[in-house]
Order: C-alpha cells, then sequence, then structure tokens
C-alpha cells in the first residue's frame, strides 16, 4: 500500500519545503552530535509540533521523540529524547521470529509508547512504530498485531528502498566545506550499514530516462549476511565448540563465498558504488570496533581507515580479551568516561569474540571489495547513525502536518 | 609459432584471465576534461570541457569530478544482459545553493573507455527542484537567469514518503516488504508544462508515436490498476502473464490497449485494467507525444 498518491500544487509547494527543510535539518544534526541522547523538558511546547517514533531493528529497538517548531518555515528541529532497548529479534532456523521475542518486543515498544504519551506528551496520532527491512521474518504479521494490541498503532514496515533513502538522507550531510569553498557531499558518497542479518548499502545517483525528467535515485545495495547471521554460519561449518583459531579459519574459509561473492554481484549491477570517495561506514560492529579501538575519540564523524579493520580483525583473533577492555586512560573527563563505559557494556553485552571476529571478517571483505584502501578514499563512522532512520521518518511525518 | 600464439589465446580464454579491461577513473575522468566543448556541443568553444565549465560555474563553487553511472537503472541493464553506460561526471555547488550535474558518457563499466566522450545529460538542483538541461549549449543561459529555470520543465526532488509500504495487521506482509522498487512507488512529478521562450528555435514537429521500452513507461504511470482474476479463469486455473499492448495519447491516458499474448480467460481483464492506466505525458523536446509501449500483467493462483 502506498500513500501520498495525490499532489496537488499545495502537496508540491509543502514538498519542497520539506525537501529544503530535511536538508537543513540534517546538516545542523549533523553538525550538532551532542544532542543526541539528551533529554530536554518539552516547557510550552504545543503538543503538535512533538512527535515520537520508535524503530524495530534486528539489533533492537529504538525511541526517539522531536520538537518541530515550524517546518514550514524551515526554522527547526530538536530532538530531545532518544532511548535504545538493545534486543534479539533474530530469525530461528525457519525463517521466523520467535513469540517470546515478539512478546518481549512488544512490552519493550508499549514502555517508549507510554513514556512518549506521559513523559513527553506526544499526542497518539503523531506517534509512528516503524519496522527494518532488516527483520525479513517470515511472521513480522504476528509482531504487527502485538504492537497494535499494545498500542494502538500500525506499524510501517520500510522496504529496502526506502530504508535506504532515509538512511542516505539521514547519514550523509548534504555538503562539506574545503577552505571557504563548499562542495556537494552526498553526490559522491555511500552508506554501508553491517547489520544482524543483513550488509546493507545506499546511495544517491542522478538519474536521466529516455525520455522523462531527471531525478534522485537513491540506489539500494544489499547482501544476506551480517554479523550474526554470518557468525551463526561459521558455527554451523566448524562446530559451536570450536576454538577461536578454528573458528576464524572458519570465517576466512567462508568470507569467500558468503561475503565477497555477493558484494561482487551487487556490485556488477550498481558499478558505480565503487567509485564514491566518501565511504559512511554503520552498524552495530562498526560501533564496537570504533568503541574498543579508539573509546576517547568522540567526534560525530569519526575518520578510520583500512588499518584500523585490519588491526581490529588481529585482535579479535589474538587477542579478544584486551580487545573488549580496552584502556581508557586518555579519558581525563569523567562524564565522557561514563557514557563509554555504558558503550563499552553494551558491546560486551552484544558480542562475543566470537561474533567480533565474524564482524571483522564482513568489515574486511566490504574493505577489499569495495576498494576503501585506494588513494583519495575518506572512511567516516557516524556515531549517530544508528538513529538516522527514525529521525529522518520523524522528519518526514512532522512535514506532512497535523495528522488525521 | 602461430599455434603457439593460438593456444596461448585458447588457454588464456579457458582460465578466465583474458578479461576486458577495467574502467579506468582517472582515463575516463582525464578524457571528459580535455574534450574540446566544441565536440560535445558544436555551438560552445573549442576550448578544453574542464576549462569551459570552471569557467561558467566560476572559482568559487566546488567542482567534483568522479566516475559515475549514467543509465537508467543499471541493474535492469544487467538483468538484460547488456551493458551499464559509465560516464565522468562533474558536480559543481555554486555559492548561491545551486547545483550542477553534467554527465558526460565514456564508454560502459565493462568494456571501458569507447569511443570519444559525448555529452550524456546535465541538470541544476535549485530550491529543491531538478531542472534538466536537454543541451549543453543552454547550461550558460540557465545559470545565468535562474528565474528561466522556474519557466522550463521542472522534476520535485522525490519525496521520502511515497516510498513507503504500509503494513496493517493481516495484510500479506511478505508482498508488503517485497514491495515494488523506489521507483516505482513514487508518484511521478507533475506534468511538465511547455512554456516556449521568444529566443527558442521552433522544435521540429515530433513523429507520430514514440516506442517506449515497458520499464520507462511503467516508471511514467501515475495509475495503476490491476486486472481483476475471472472467475472462469480461476476454475480451469488459468494463469500466467499478458501481454498488452498500449498507445498513450499526449495526456497520459491509454487510447489504445491491444493483446499481444496471453491466456484467452484471461486477456480482457487485462486490456480492462490497462485502459484505466494513467501516465505522466511523455515529452519530446518539450512537447509532449504519443507512445507506443506495452504492459505485461502477471495472472498468479493463489491457494
Amino acid at each position: 500500500m502506498l500513500v501520498g498518491r495525490k499532489r496537488s500544487l499545495d502537496t508540491l509547494r509543502a514538498q519542497r519545503a520539506l525537501s529544503v527543510f530535511l536538508l537543513i535539518a540534517f546538516f545542523i544534526l549533523a553538525f550538532n552530535s551532542n544532542i543526541f541522547g539528551q533529554i530536554s523538558t518539552a516547557g510550552e511546547t504545543d503538543q503538535g509540533q512533538l512527535h515520537g517514533g520508535i524503530e524495530i531493528d534486528s539489533e533492537g529497538i529504538k525511541a526517539a521523540v522531536i520538537r518541530v517548531s515550524d517546518i514550514a518555515q524551515g526554522s527547526g528541529a530538536e530532538v530531545i529524547y532518544t532511548e535504545v532497548f538493545n534486543t534479539a529479534l533474530t530469525r530461528n532456523q525457519n525463517g521466523k521470529v520467535t513469540s517470546e521475542a515478539i512478546k518481549a518486543a512488544g512490552q519493550a515498544i508499549l514502555r517508549f509508547y507510554t513514556r512518549m504519551r506521559q513523559q513527553h506528551q506526544v499526542p497518539p496520532r503523531q506517534i509512528h512504530i516503524i519496522g527494518s527491512s532488516d527483520l525479513g521474518a517470515d511472521n513480522l504479521g504476528e509482531l504487527a498485531k502485538e504492537v497494535r494490541s499494545g498500542t494502538g498503532v500500525s506499524m510501517t514496515f520500510l522496504s529496502l528502498e526506502s530504508e535506504s533513502q532515509l538512511s542516505v538522507i539521514g547519514t550523509i550531510p548534504r555538503r562539506y566545506r574545503e577552505g571557504t569553498t563548499w562542495f556537494d557531499n552526498r553526490s559522491q558518497s555511500i552508506v554501508i550499514d553491517i547489520g544482524s542479518n543483513k550488509t546493507k548499502g545506499g546511495y544517491q545517483q542522478l538519474r536521466q530516462p529516455l525520455l522523462g525528467d531527471p531525478y534522485y535515485d537513491f540506489v539500494a545495495v544489499e547482501i544476506p549476511r551480517g554479523t550474526v547471521s554470518f557468525t551463526n554460519e561459521i558455527n554451523r561449518a566448524v562446530g559451536e565448540d570450536a576454538g577461536i583459531n578454528k573458528f576464524a579459519a572458519g570465517a576466512r574459509a567462508l568470507s569467500e563465498s558468503s561475503i565477497k561473492t555477493p558484494l561482487r554481484d551487487e556490485l556488477k549491477k550498481q558499478p558505480g558504488l565503487v567509485y564514491r570517495k566518501k565511504i559512511y561506514l554503520n552498524g552495530a560492529i562498526v560501533r564496537a570496533m570504533m568503541t574498543l579501538l579508539r573509546p576517547e575519540d568522540r567526534q560525530s564523524f569519526l575518520p578510520l581507515t583500512v588499518d584500523d579493520i585490519n588491526i581490529f580483525y588481529q585482535r579479535a583473533i589474538y587477542s579478544p580479551q584486551v580487545l573488549l577492555n580496552p584502556s581508557l586512560s586518555r579519558i581525563r573527563n569523567d562524564e565522557v568516561r561514563k557514557e563509554v563505559e555504558r558503550e563499552l557494556e553494551v558491546v560486551r553485552s552484544a558480542f562475543t569474540p566470537k561474533s567480533l571476529i565474524a564482524g571483522a571478517e564482513i568489515l574486511k571483505a566490504v574493505a577489499s571489495e569495495y576498494n576503501f584502501q585506494e588513494e583519495g578514499k575518506k572512511i567516516l563512522y557516524v556515531r549517530f547513525s544508528n538513529m538516522s532512520s527514525i529521525l529522518s521518518y520523524l522528519l518526514l511525518r512532522a512535514g506532512e502536518g497535523p495528522q488525521p | 609459432m602461430s599455434i603457439f600464439a593460438f593456444t596461448t589465446v585458447l588457454i588464456l580464454l579457458w582460465s578466465g584471465s583474458f578479461q576486458a579491461p577495467a574502467l579506468s577513473e582517472k582515463r575516463a575522468v582525464a578524457g571528459a576534461q580535455r574534450i574540446l566543448a566544441s565536440e560535445l556541443d558544436a555551438e560552445l568553444p573549442a576550448r578544453p570541457f574542464a576549462d569551459w565549465f570552471r569557467q561558467l560555474v566560476g572559482l568559487q563553487a566546488g567542482v567534483n569530478w568522479q566516475l559515475s553511472e549514467c543509465g537508467e537503472q543499471p541493474g535492469m541493464l544487467v538483468a538484460q544482459g547488456r551493458a551499464i553506460p559509465a560516464c565522468a561526471e562533474v558536480n559543481a555547488l555554486l555559492p548561491d545553493g545551486r547545483k550542477v550535474v553534467v554527465m558526460i558518457e565514456v564508454g560502459t563499466f565493462e568494456k571501458g573507455i569507447t569511443g570519444n566522450p559525448s555529452f550524456g545529460h546535465a541538470a541544476i538542483e535549485h530550491e529543491g527542484e531538478l531542472y534538466p538541461v536537454r543541451r549543453l549549449r543552454d547550461l550558460p543561459e540557465s545559470l545565468r537567469e535562474p528565474a528561466a529555470l522556474r519557466d522550463r520543465y521542472s522534476t520535485k526532488l522525490v519525496a521520502l514518503n511515497s516510498n513507503l509500504h504500509l503494513l496493517t495487521p493481516g495484510e500479506n506482509v511478505g508482498e508488503a516488504l517485497s514491495g515494488v522498487s523506489a521507483n516505482e512507488a513514487v508518484p511521478p512529478p507533475p506534468a511538465p508544462r511547455p512554456t516556449p521562450t521568444p529566443a527558442a528555435k521552433p522544435a521540429p514537429p515530433p513523429p507520430e508515436t514514440r516506442k517506449v521500452s515497458e520499464g520507462v513507461v511503467r516508471g511514467n504511470a501515475i495509475v495503476k490498476v490491476q486486472p481483476i482474476y475471472p472467475a472462469s479463469a480461476k476454475k480451469v486455473k488459468a494463469a500466467g502473464s499478458v501481454q498488452v499492448q498500449v498507445i498513450i495519447s499526449e495526456d497520459g491516458r491509454v487510447i489504445e490497449a491491444t493483446i499481444v499474448s496471453g491466456h484467452p480467460l484471461l486477456r480482457s481483464a487485462a486490456v480492462d485494467a490497462a485502459r484505466k492506466w494513467v501516465f505522466k505525458p511523455t515529452m519530446l523536446s518539450g512537447i509532449p507525444v504519443k507512445v507506443e509501449s506495452a504492459l505485461t500483467f502477471v495472472f498468479t493462483l493463489t491457494e
């Protein structure tokens, strides 16, 4: 089912305003990452300005509330609440999410929903619940039913293409500056997201049909392997009881058929992606890598290199315990240290040494197949990227005006 | 000696190591930068395109060159076994916020650089709208007079909401998730408004009807109506695809729908559905034209 079929002149004007607003809003968000994770009081806010969103993907559930002051004027959006609940919504061998996992997700969603209603006073019609394309299970109808019975909200499931679009707009700043000159950023960038079950990519490409008008295509690239599914695959191949070295050898052996070949196949269909010079790298394994290797670096956009990936890979195999317990001695600020400790806890609870190796193998494969080492390429970890889809979605919904 | 050479070639071919040269970005971009602007458009000066472009956008603009896809939907081309066209793309961000993109065709990603670079397409992005630049010679004027852009054809930037698949309990999840591609799902932009400028040369009359591929015409659909599965066909388990040839009027309506192939019991349903489709008018040199294409409907029996 699709929305937005009618396009009156007013709608078009509103959409133009929204497009401009989205670009400005994300540009602001991109350079003010410290607004993420903060909670501020709504104060005298008009409730109509508040929009809440809950996103479910295979790694967990994310919630956000934004306050939009005047979208038509593009005067700004403020993130007033974000929260993440880590839960595994991965599929079982039958391709289904277990009923226990669905129940747990339903309860967490209801908690977020209630908080949005009671603490942040978000009108119920302005709370949206979306499901990531990453979920991909056969019984998502049961999840939708559970969510609806608890909250009364009908879920929206994103297609890969929709998600790519939300991710590109939400992650890649529109432009960047060198000296006094501004350059377009999106036309030379790609997003790559290594999730639990899938590795996804996306980029914006101007296209001109043979007849008709030009348009921006949000190209989506996907391979059906992520950190968790690849870990499971290796475990099946080498046995659950295999030691680290045997597991690592299994990962290396499977990388060609399970990761590299599908990546190459995607590249054949979308050859332009390998020529993009900026790579925005996201996903839990990337977050884990940067938290473990460089916990003291707190920039919103953290540059990394292929060497970082190789070091991460080596440490995951040869000294996983050292890797999982990095020194925080260079962090002087107590607040920052506490934040890093929280992040480290999340990493330790989400990853085992084996899943770190599996994730590192995927990272290595992506880096080699998509020529990350090529001169002039810049790789960036985006700290707030896990919230990019839900925030893009909320801004979009906010731009549609008061909900019916 | 010749037997040796022949054998070597055979071995190379067999081993798969005799591959087409990879497309070098450096060479492709350098070729596009060096080619004379006059070779891309006869009305432009005989000076390297990169110099001409830089002067046009000004020294304050942020200019970036890269190798890029220039065809439509490369995934579709691959499925059809066709090569994917490669372009040297130059994009410039002007100090006033406008963005200019010019695509110079240089070859294909599979075969590498082929022939001389040629003008592919260009567009100006201004205040959230995309304006096509049909000829390279039109670019200077389009940039000098931004207001003139509004009188030309514009394409709204893709609206996010039109791509989203909504799921309500009870709906077929698999169907909703597999969905349609982003481009199919996006309602097409409003019909272009032809507004001839006084200075413009009169365009030659367009041919009576243009043939357009099904992929393109589907991308231009505003209203898509799915056929109703006839009960009589279901009874005998008739299934499969039915192809309908359609002629689309200048204003985007289906004025003729005739069967090309398909099960006899499914044909009338397919024709009825095809007649209800509405398309964005197809423009040729700024003039709406009649289009001939095909629509294929697939009838699948479900339990």
